[in-house]
């Protein structure tokens, strides 16, 4: 069966699951290179928030998420198929009237009993030949829409229940031919029926159909997904069929030598006098295929390929680091799917990797706390909100560092050398400065040598010159235009400077303060220059603007108190 | 006649229920025309694809975009300023798209080969060549449908220096 594994497509597809199993299956892709990476997950570092603002959205615009898994589905293609049923059917399982049956099973007791070498046999087994053909699907709406009522309904605690909402003006089937003989009667040839066209479907009696399935993320961080009971209308559905040609065996008796032959004509004008019972009988078989075995096959399937864990592997661009140089990695798995408090959860592990430094481990230092605060946050003017743990922002920091992709700091009195990783972390509520809209303050915990030079010469029989600090800086994260965003640096908290007492010199520990306050104005100073012109850190943080392909704009964010860089979204316009 | 009429509801039954099961064949589609307008030479050759793929689960600026199969792809040695890509035949397979991704890809290589990010190599892609580029643009169907149509159907892409 492959209709449910192409329901299962969509429906992964738009729940954002889309696995690289099922795209393999379908596409051979090939997997070459990949470095081993040991994978230091972060738990929860990403939440992404789909609001009902934003899940509404989908009840009218799907085309995206179809778009960006590939999907299309207004039209498709059939192959060549042929089919022999699995065993031989008694006439009394064909599901014919009761005439109809006692007509047959007369005829064919007569032509046993009279027929020498008799052609005809009391069950059939066909089989189908269909030419490869065409399916026309006119939609008038395909959406998806969460049902917080239907998980409390069936008392589920966990996941989501997503109902993918399909109406279809009309569905053209078309095939050049189809063909149906029982191979175990031969001489009776086969029964051929060409230019074959069937819509289902006209005017206000539109198809529908509604799959209601339920996705969940297990204690092993397995997704779990099961297709519920599917509406359809299927049987109140008008089903106009047409044919150009039609091929019957051809039937004759003889008497004394001479031939009669059976009237064709007559044989198809009875067939199509008893189309609409036949394709009645169609409809229900199709009604029940899709109401009890579609969903069964699809969980089936579902089963196949989301086993194990949903893992998404990517290369990133270090940050700061020249074109071309050998990249990082960062991993998601996502670890749970939830009814959120703005609309649908979902929650992702993340991690972020040098092939090239397997040794090195995020800090639990520079991680945030486990679960952003989102209690006073307003969603309802946002399409989706991105919650990102600072630990995501630190390794990234952390793995450039040690890769020596950034090392320096441009303090615009000469570069500062690093000496630790600079590590962020939320600022105090009361830092002072201005924040416009699509940015945010953090605090930058920077340390390093100075430049050389940077204060006078009198100072310097008091400190080394090049002398090792650290200090708070309040940096600004600021969206740029091309997507993702910058840093800028806007002020050196002057209470928080330390200076390594090692690079203080005797006088410098006799002259005390005045070596400090040294240091301070020429601090006070670079405040003052970076007022006056930006100083930014090289190159731009990747902070997606995608999800699940969906492009996004940053309308707002900010660095909560817990850690999390919150970003407030919306769909970008196109 | 009864027998016909047997025959003819299994049939039906079958077609019916099969057109909905059964794995889709390939029909042919066409790409559109391109008309590229390159800014200076930025680099040798401009590699063209027209390929199946999806959006990851979280990416940037497309650059995650993971290519499941190139459907065509076509090699321009860049001299002037217009490149002119005609329109390519492509398969169309079952609910998928013929494409869904056409990626201009600017390399000085003579070969280039198209990497994911996860490291895999799309089906139909040559792994002889070297995945540098200069510059990569991803356009998904949307991003096509509503790029400018000139007078000779040409759908028109500026590319700036880079």
């Amino acid at each position: 069966m492959v209709a449910p594994k192409y329901v299962l497509a969509l429906t992964l597809a738009i729940a954002g699951l889309s696995s690289r199993s099922l795209w393999a299956q379908e596409n051979k892709s090939l997997v070459r290179g990949t470095p081993k990476l040991t994978k230091h997950y972060m738990n929860g570092a990403v939440q992404v928030q789909v609001t009902d603002k934003g899940l509404k959205y989908f009840e009218r615009n799907l085309d995206q998420l179809l778009v960006a898994s590939g999907l299309s589905l207004n039209q498709g293609e059939l192959p060549k198929i042929e089919y022999t049923f699995g065993k031989p059917m008694p006439f009394s399982e064909l599901g014919l009237d009761s005439e109809t049956q006692a007509l047959l099973e007369q005829t064919v007791g007569l032509f046993q009993m009279w027929v020498i070498g008799n052609p005809l046999r009391s069950d059939v087994q066909p089989t189908l030949q269909i030419a490869a053909s065409n399916y026309q699907a006119n939609f008038d709406k395909i959406s998806l829409v969460t049902r917080p009522d239907l998980l409390q309904q069936m008392g589920l605690k966990t996941g989501v229940v997503l109902l993918l909402d399909l109406k279809l003006k009309d569905l053209k089937l078309t095939s050049p031919s189809v063909k149906v003989f029982d191979g175990r009667m031969e001489d009776l040839g086969a029964v051929e029926m060409r230019d074959i066209e069937a819509k289902i479907g006209a005017g206000d009696a539109q198809m529908k159909l509604r799959v209601p399935f339920h996705v969940s993320v297990n204690a092993k961080n397995e997704i779990e997904f099961k297709a519920l009971k599917v509406e359809q209308n299927i049987s109140q559905l008008p089903i106009a069929l047409k044919y150009k040609g039609l091929s019957l065996p051809q039937l004759a008796l003889q008497i004394n030598g001479k031939t009669y032959q059976v009237d064709t004509e007559k044989l198809k004008g009875k067939l199509d006098a008893n189309l609409s019972a036949v394709l009645d009988r169609t409809k229900g078989e199709i009604a029940r295929f899709a109401e009890e075995q579609l969903p069964a096959e699809i969980n089936k399937m579902a089963k196949d390929i989301l086993k194990g864990q949903f893992e998404e592997v990517s290369k990133i661009d270090p940050p700061g680091a020249a074109p071309g140089t050998a990249p990082f990695y960062w991993g998601f798995q996502v670890s749970r799917l939830s009814q959120g408090r703005f609309g649908l959860n979902m929650t992702l592990n993340a991690f972020i990797e040098d092939p090239q430094n397997a040794a090195s481990a995020p800090d639990p230092a520079g991680q945030g706390a486990a679960e952003p605060n989102l209690a006073s946050l307003d969603g309802s003017k946002f399409d989706v909100i991105l919650s990102i743990n600072q630990g995501v922002v630190n390794r990234l920091m952390q793995l450039s560092f040690q890769r020596k992709a950034f090392e320096s700091m441009e303090t615009g009195k000469g570069a500062m050398k690093l000496t630790r990783v600079p590590v962020i972390s939320p600022p105090p509520k009361n830092h002072g400065l201005s924040v416009g809209r699509g940015e945010t303050i953090m605090k930058v915990r920077v340390q390093g040598n100075v430049p050389k030079g940077l204060v006078s010469a009198i100072q310097k029989l008091g400190i080394k010159d090049g002398f090792e600090m650290a200090f708070d800086m309040y940096a600004k994260l600021r969206k740029v235009r091309s997507g993702g965003a910058e840093v800028v640096f806007s002020a050196i908290d002057l209470d928080s400077i330390w200076i390594n007492p090692d690079h203080i010199t005797a006088i410098g520990a006799i002259l005390g303060g005045v070596v400090k306050s040294g240091v301070r104005a020429e601090i006070a100073q670079i405040n003052a220059d970076w007022k006056k012109k930006e100083q930014k850190l090289p190159g731009v943080f990747p902070i997606p603007p995608e999800v699940m392909g969906i492009k996004l704009e940053i309308d707002d964010m900010t660095l909560s108190q817990t850690g999390h860089l919150l970003m407030f979204l919306n769909y970008k316009q196109r | 006649m009864n027998r016909l009429m047997r025959l003819a509801y299994a049939s039906f039954l079958l077609f019916a229920v099969t057109a909905l099961v059964l794995p889709l064949r390939a029909r042919a589609a066409e790409t559109p025309a391109l008309r590229v307008d390159v800014a200076g030479q930025p680099t040798k050759y401009m590699s063209v694809y027209f390929a199946l793929g999806r959006a990851p689960l979280i990416g940037t600026e497309g650059k995650q975009t993971l290519l499941s199969e190139i459907k065509a792809k076509i090699r321009v040695q860049l001299s002037g300023t217009a490149v002119l890509i005609p329109p390519q035949q492509v398969t169309k397979r079952g609910v998928f798209a013929a494409y869904n991704y056409l990626v201009l890809v600017f390399h000085d290589q003579e070969r280039f080969v198209w990497l994911n990010a996860d490291d895999s190599l799309p089906g139909n892609e040559s792994p002889n060549g070297t995945p540098q580029a200069r510059k990569v643009l991803v356009l998904d169907a949307l991003d096509i449908n509503t790029l400018p149509v000139d007078q000779q159907g040409q759908k028109r892409i500026q590319i700036d220096a880079f």
